[in-house]
């Protein structure tokens, strides 16, 4: 070998040796990286090998985990942290063996309640059957926000209790003074009076049925019971309940030919005739003179049912403002029809039929002629 | 004359049940929370059991499991009264063997008065 050649070679060893280096900082600097922002996430997170074992934790679900440092967690020790039905290696080897993610809700460790995460980490510059090589967990501390969730359950439990105790004694009452004491009651004036607190009484529990319906619902905690059912039998039986409102109006009530021929459905019958009294009800509300038909018929895997009035009906503009909070079409707040009830309605109405894997809307309306509502349910 | 023991701690609804039984001709007796109820029905041995569920102390179901779990007070039939309508209530109440359970708002005295009479006639008192 030359001088010039190892001169060169030398050289070519010295760059080698400040490419390394550079590489080595460059390294150093991202893992660093990667390391702090890790531990900077509020979230906890745990990267585990495909075994599954424990490879790398963050600062903060060492923090959950435990208030003293201590070195490396197994899964097997978190598992023994955690509630005993929840057994977090087991998941963690079915996810990596089934290759999907998985959403753990309220796991309770001591006093805290966790959300849990758990997904296979896939190397995408793999190529050909691409195999997980571990997985991650996710891990969110939400002991607050269920605290909050709770309380609030309390709250409207207590609420209705405590609301609905007082109006019960106001309408008993005027309704004992009525059956009861028909001589004093021979005085219109005051058999009139007792009337009225009998009605407000009654519009009051309403209500405070209406707004404790809207926030069950609105957060899912009303639980339905689907039963199969015939819509018919809930048709008879709520123009049944509402003929003397309709009488009052002189309106005539009909159940239309195709209720008898329809399918049984799949729902919570005390929630669906909720909806059909609703529907009703409010056409009877807007219809002065003709009559009102509910009938149904099968549309593939649903039942469709139908209430048509020849009531008021409605301008476009106001039919958009259906189906919304507190809504009654085209009222503005000042000039609310406050003797109607309380808007509330047609929004639990639809509240209730999508929590049942249906849907309800406004099929036809025109003004002076009469609206058409309607609503599916799934057949059982 | 047909006998009942109502356990009601609020005032307002206590009064006006009362009084409506009283004007349909029934003996009634009334205990203001859990613990009188448990101790009244002893004494007085009612034909029906009207029962609160939300009360301080001992609670309408607390009341019931001991009500049901007592050989010489199991085959009073109950009926449970209350303004929490909620559905698992109702459901815990009828599997701990009330014979129904009422929303006390939902209902017209009439309608307790019908319901008493009704249970009361099938149970052949």
């Amino acid at each position: 070998m030359g001088m010039r050649e190892e001169q060169g070679l030398e050289k070519r060893i010295r760059e080698l040796e400040a490419t390394v280096k550079l590489r080595t900082e460059q390294l150093i600097a991202s893992t660093s990286r990667a390391y702090s922002f890790l531990d900077s996430l509020h979230m906890g997170f745990i990267m585990c090998d495909v075994n599954p074992e424990v490879v790398l934790t963050n600062t903060s679900v060492r923090g959950f985990l435990s208030d003293e440092a201590r070195g490396e967690w197994t899964l097997a020790e978190i598992d023994q942290l955690l509630e005993p039905s929840l057994h977090l290696k087991e998941l963690v080897t079915q996810s990596l063996k089934e290759q999907r993610s998985m959403e753990l809700n309220e796991v309770n460790l001591g006093k805290r309640v966790l959300r849990l995460f758990i997904a296979p980490m896939v190397n995408n510059e793999a190529k050909g059957d691409v195999q997980p090589i571990g997985a991650v967990i996710l891990v969110e501390d939400v002991t607050e926000k269920t605290v909050l969730e709770r309380s609030k359950d309390e709250f409207f439990f207590i609420a209705s209790h405590e609301l609905r105790t007082p109006l019960t004694a106001i309408r008993g009452n005027a309704s004992v003074m009525k059956k009861y004491y028909p001589d004093v009651m021979k005085d219109q004036n005051l058999s009139a009076m007792v009337d009225d607190i009998h009605t407000s009484s009654m519009r009051l529990i309403e209500l405070v049925n209406d707004f404790l319906d809207v926030s069950a619902l609105e957060q899912g905690k009303i639980q339905m019971n689907p039963e199969a059912f015939k819509l018919d039998d809930v048709v008879t039986e709520v123009l049944r309940e509402l003929q003397s409102l309709g009488d009052a109006k002189s309106l005539k009530l009909v159940a239309g030919p195709g209720l008898g021929g329809t399918p049984a459905v799949l729902a919570d019958r005390k929630r669906v005739k909720q909806v059909v009294y609703n529907l009703l009800g409010n056409a009877i509300k807007f219809t002065d003179g003709g009559g009102i038909t509910v009938d149904a018929q099968a549309e593939g895997k649903f039942a469709h049912c139908t209430v048509t009035d020849t009531g008021s009906g409605m301008s476009e503009e106001n039919q958009k403002l259906l189906f919304r909070k507190f809504q009654q079409a085209g009222s503005s707040l000042l000039s609310r029809d406050t003797t109607t009830g309380t808007g509330l309605g047609l929004y639990i109405s639809k509240l209730i039929v999508e929590l049942s894997g249906g849907k309800i809307g406004l099929e036809h309306s025109e003004v002076g002629k009469g609206s058409t509502f309607g609503f599916t349910l799934p057949v059982a | 004359m047909q006998k009942i023991l109502m356990i009601e701690d609020d005032p307002l609804v206590g009064r006006l049940y009362k009084r409506v039984f009283e004007l349909e001709g029934f003996t009634i007796e009334w205990a203001e929370n859990g613990q009188d109820g448990l101790d009244k029905v002893k004494t007085m041995g009612p034909d029906i059991i009207l029962l609160d569920v939300m009360m301080k102390g001992l609670n309408g179901l607390e009341v019931l499991t001991r009500l049901k779990d007592e050989p010489k007070t199991a085959g009073i039939p109950v009926l449970v009264l209350t303004n929490v309508s909620d559905a698992r209530i109702t459901q815990l109440a009828t599997e701990k063997g009330a014979v129904a359970a009422m929303v006390k708002s939902e209902t017209e005295p009439e309608g307790v008065v019908g319901m008493i009479k009704g249970i009361l006639a099938k149970a052949g008192k």
